[in-house]
């Protein structure tokens, strides 16, 4: 069983691995390894600062394997709008677009230009990924409830979230419930049996695959799918097809 | 067992359980609840078939997160033992805050099959450094016991109490000391570094389990998961991906707690014997 990695980091980050990729190559030599067959490729200067500088970083992307994804900047005094930004992005092969809430302290569901974004998005049925990333590792720091009424507010976008660890799971478990289209990466999911917990409650298109990169070890969640208490359909709808339909289903013309 | 006719990462790959080498996972816990978290399918006969899907042939268990009455969360753990011994050994959990509860929680667990004693002092709000666990100490000498802490925040120490109790076993429950520039695993003979959540490396843990396998004495290096705190998974898979050698995969997988098993005099059917 090979994976589709929903956030693999290109870039070097606090509290990474030393071996975290920095290139297209060494990215690929990652993913050979520890069984990741494609990626939504996202760079760390995108997340944790810089969206443009970021994003411009990807441009060495060429590999069919790898799906570059581009942070947004909600900074309201940005000249260009939310629909150049997107128009931009389409037209350089992006697949999703990323926002670090954390990094910005902005308020999802009261940020302008983060409604107009999400939108355009939602229109097109395009993945937006929340990266909720300080400076450094913390768990537990998506505001699930504030994430229930975002979703609702767009109800057909699909939002892919990422934390470096879920630990207080009973809001997560509120949120999934709450909604439809919030997706949660499974690396921020260390509690014993969660993936079959999920799967029996909520179904298995509300997980995505991520290897926990740059910050745990890449090889930590394969066999979390592997071993679940879940039919094989599920484990590679988890694996690898909850995205690839995503992409398929997103309009990016 | 049976020979699968592959290795390690073979199994992991296929999802396997690792039916061809023994599994001993020397740091998990029991329970329904923590504050954090409600815990998937944690009835014992739950966590049984948890254990058989990857191939865990024993546990050594105790309580989830106590921050609260010792007591009530060790019964627990000891109901699973007393269940199923073949699979778990239990410990019994201290709080650091009532020492004048220390010696009658471990009476409770000698009577309940405890072979050790499980610590967490910074979860309970007591500074490890400023306290003393001699009395505990002393009342588990000679029994073949082992102490498993989450942090013994300095490999000093530690040291200390390793070398006033040659009789106990002790255990760094995470790899979050330095005891590579230390060696204090090759200085005493009674201490070992168990792996659990190395894959948190490097915001938690100081070592991965490659830097573990390159740094440490190979034999003092025991396997633990922290299921059900986390996934058994998290615990399998950096280890079989681990660029280290089979052999040595399999001595911290099971190897080493067997031969730790049987120096403590540890009688457990099917898995150990004296």
């Amino acid at each position: 069983m090979l994976f589709f990695d929903a956030f693999f980091p290109l870039g070097r980050s606090n509290s990474s691995i030393p071996d975290c990729p920095r290139t297209q190559t060494q990215a690929l030599s990652v993913m050979q390894r520890w069984d990741l067959d494609r990626a939504l490729v996202f760079h760390t200067v995108s997340r944790d600062s810089d969206p443009e500088q970021g994003n411009r970083a990807l441009e060495q992307l060429s590999d069919p394997a790898l799906f570059p994804v581009w942070a947004f900047d909600p900074a309201f005094v940005i000249p260009e709008t939310p629909e150049l930004f997107l128009q931009r992005a389409l037209a350089v092969g992006v697949k999703a677009v990323l926002i670090n809430p954390l990094m910005r302290r902005i308020d999802l569901g009261r940020s302008p230009r983060i409604s107009q974004l999400a939108l355009l998005l939602e229109q097109r049925r395009i993945p937006l990924l929340l990266t909720y990333w300080k400076t450094d590792p913390e768990q537990d720091v998506i505001d699930w409830y504030h994430l229930i009424d975002f979703c609702r507010d767009h109800p057909h976008l699909p939002v892919l979230v990422w934390e470096w660890r879920t630990r207080s799971n009973r809001p997560m478990f509120d949120a999934l419930a709450a909604t439809d289209n919030l997706r949660v990466a499974i690396s921020g999911l260390w509690q014993a049996q969660s993936i079959a917990q999920i799967c029996k409650v909520f179904g298995p298109e509300r997980l995505v695959f991520s290897s926990g990169l740059p910050h745990l070890d890449p090889g930590s969640f394969q066999a979390c799918v592997r071993y679940a208490d879940i039919g094989d359909a599920d484990k590679r709808q988890i694996a690898v097809g909850n995205l690839k339909e995503l992409i398929e289903e997103a309009d990016y013309g | 067992m049976a020979d699968t006719g592959g290795g390690i990462l073979d199994c992991v790959r296929r999802g396997e359980a690792l039916r061809h080498i023994p599994v001993i996972d020397f740091h998990t816990h029991l329970g329904a609840s923590s504050r954090f978290y409600y815990v998937p399918f944690s009835g014992v006969e739950d966590v049984l078939r948890y254990m058989d899907r990857y191939g865990v042939d024993h546990a050594v268990t105790f309580a989830l997160s106590t921050t609260t009455d010792p007591e009530v969360k060790n019964l627990c753990v000891y109901g699973a033992h007393r269940k199923s011994p073949r699979r778990f050994t239990p410990l019994t959990t201290l709080h650091a805050l009532f020492p004048q509860d220390w010696q009658e929680l471990l009476e409770q667990g000698v009577r309940s099959g405890s072979r050790g004693i499980k610590l967490l002092s910074d979860y309970q709000g007591v500074d490890e450094l400023a306290l003393d666990w001699s009395p505990a100490f002393d009342y588990a000498r000679g029994r073949g016991w082992v102490v498993l802490h989450h942090d013994w925040r300095n490999a000093e120490h530690l040291e200390s109490y390793a070398r006033n109790f040659p009789e106990l076993t002790f255990i760094v429950g995470h790899p979050t000391l330095d005891v590579a520039t230390n060696r204090i695993l090759e200085r005493c003979d009674n201490v070992y570094q168990c792996t659990c959540a190395a894959f948190v490396y490097p915001g938690f843990s100081c070592m991965s389990i490659e830097q573990m396998y390159e740094k440490l004495p190979l034999e003092k290096i025991l396997h633990g998961s922290d299921a059900l705190d986390l996934d058994f998974g998290t615990a399998f898979g950096p280890l079989a991906y681990a660029n280290i050698p089979e052999n040595a995969k399999e001595q911290i997988l099971g190897g080493n707690a067997i031969v730790l098993m049987k120096k403590l005099g540890w009688e457990i059917p099917g898995v150990v014997q004296t």
